[in-house]
């Protein structure tokens, strides 16, 4: 049964761990590409990231592409864990609550 | 528990919306540059034979050597993602113009105008695969300008050659236009 993440209640960590979690699963993307999808500028990502990164949640690839720098980010599998446990966890609290309010 | 039920409705809305906003960026990015390109390609190369028809061999492989190079750059400096099987949307790519050749050499054209229609076509074809896995308007439009390609390959003479440039040009352009303005 899973359990609500608290790293993953700040909304922001929440919708980088959704976006990343739409890829899949032996894909990575570009920093640029989630910082222009989810609207946020390159110092609140890199923020977020690195407590994400800290969680063990998403991997953190720097490569070159040319001479450019580019970073690519994969969730772990223990992101992908945490991520569905959460998920979870905020379906049984939606439907339970309906269920406490079935005439809401 | 009212509020609590709110919120957790709201995030799980909030998951779903960038999920989908998510995999229609990556997909606008890895593809729309490229649209643009070949898009401007066609409409200034079906233009060719009003202008310069006995270069149309020379002018035409100049552009593919430029679409190529710019697709091959496009892929290197824009590319979103990367996956273990990234091999198999360019094997796709790569084998419907593999039929294509094939096809051309079997039936032998005898005008660019027949080239022409079985290109576009082609390509077209290839939205209408797309449009049934991905962006419904691609089968729309695919099956729209492969009609009205008909339509100019049998109703059309002079023209066809500016009908083609609108038509398989703008629909290439557009969707790339149309799929980087939309999920940027």
């Amino acid at each position: 049964m899973g359990e609500l993440d608290e790293l993953l209640c700040q909304p922001t960590r929440l919708r980088i761990m959704a976006a990343l979690m739409a890829l899949r699963p032996d894909e990575k993307v570009d920093f640029g590409c989630l910082r222009t999808t989810l609207d946020l500028t390159d110092g609140n990502l890199g923020a977020h990231l690195q407590k994400i990164e800290e969680a063990g949640y998403i991997r953190v690839e720097k490569t070159f592409v040319g001479r450019k720098p580019r970073t690519y980010l994969a969730v772990t599998d223990k992101g992908r864990a945490a991520f569905g446990d959460h998920v979870a966890a905020l379906r049984r609290i939606a439907e339970s609550a309906a269920g406490d309010h079935p005439h809401e | 528990m009212e509020v609590l039920k709110d919120a957790a409705a709201s995030a799980l809305s909030e998951i779903d919306q960038t999920t989908v906003r998510m995999r229609k960026a990556v997909a606008a990015r890895s593809g729309s540059s490229v649209l643009i390109l070949w898009g401007v390609i066609w409409i200034v190369g079906f233009l060719v034979p009003y202008f310069a028809p006995q270069h149309m061999g020379w002018i035409w492989l100049g552009l593919d050597v430029i679409g190529i190079a710019g697709t091959v750059l496009a892929f290197r400096l824009e590319e979103p993602t990367r996956s273990a099987s990234d091999w198999r949307f360019s094997l796709f790519w790569l084998l419907l113009f593999v039929y294509g050749g094939v096809w051309i050499a079997i039936l032998q054209p005898q005008s660019p105008y027949q080239v022409t229609a079985f290109i576009v076509t082609l390509i077209m074809f290839a939205y209408v695969v797309l449009g049934l896995f991905w962006e419904r308007f691609m089968l729309w439009l695919g099956l729209a300008v492969t009609a009205l390609t008909l339509v100019g390959f049998y109703g059309l003479e002079f023209w066809f050659w500016a009908w083609m440039s609108v038509l398989g040009g703008g629909a290439l352009a557009g969707t790339g236009l149309y799929l980087r303005l939309r999920w940027r």
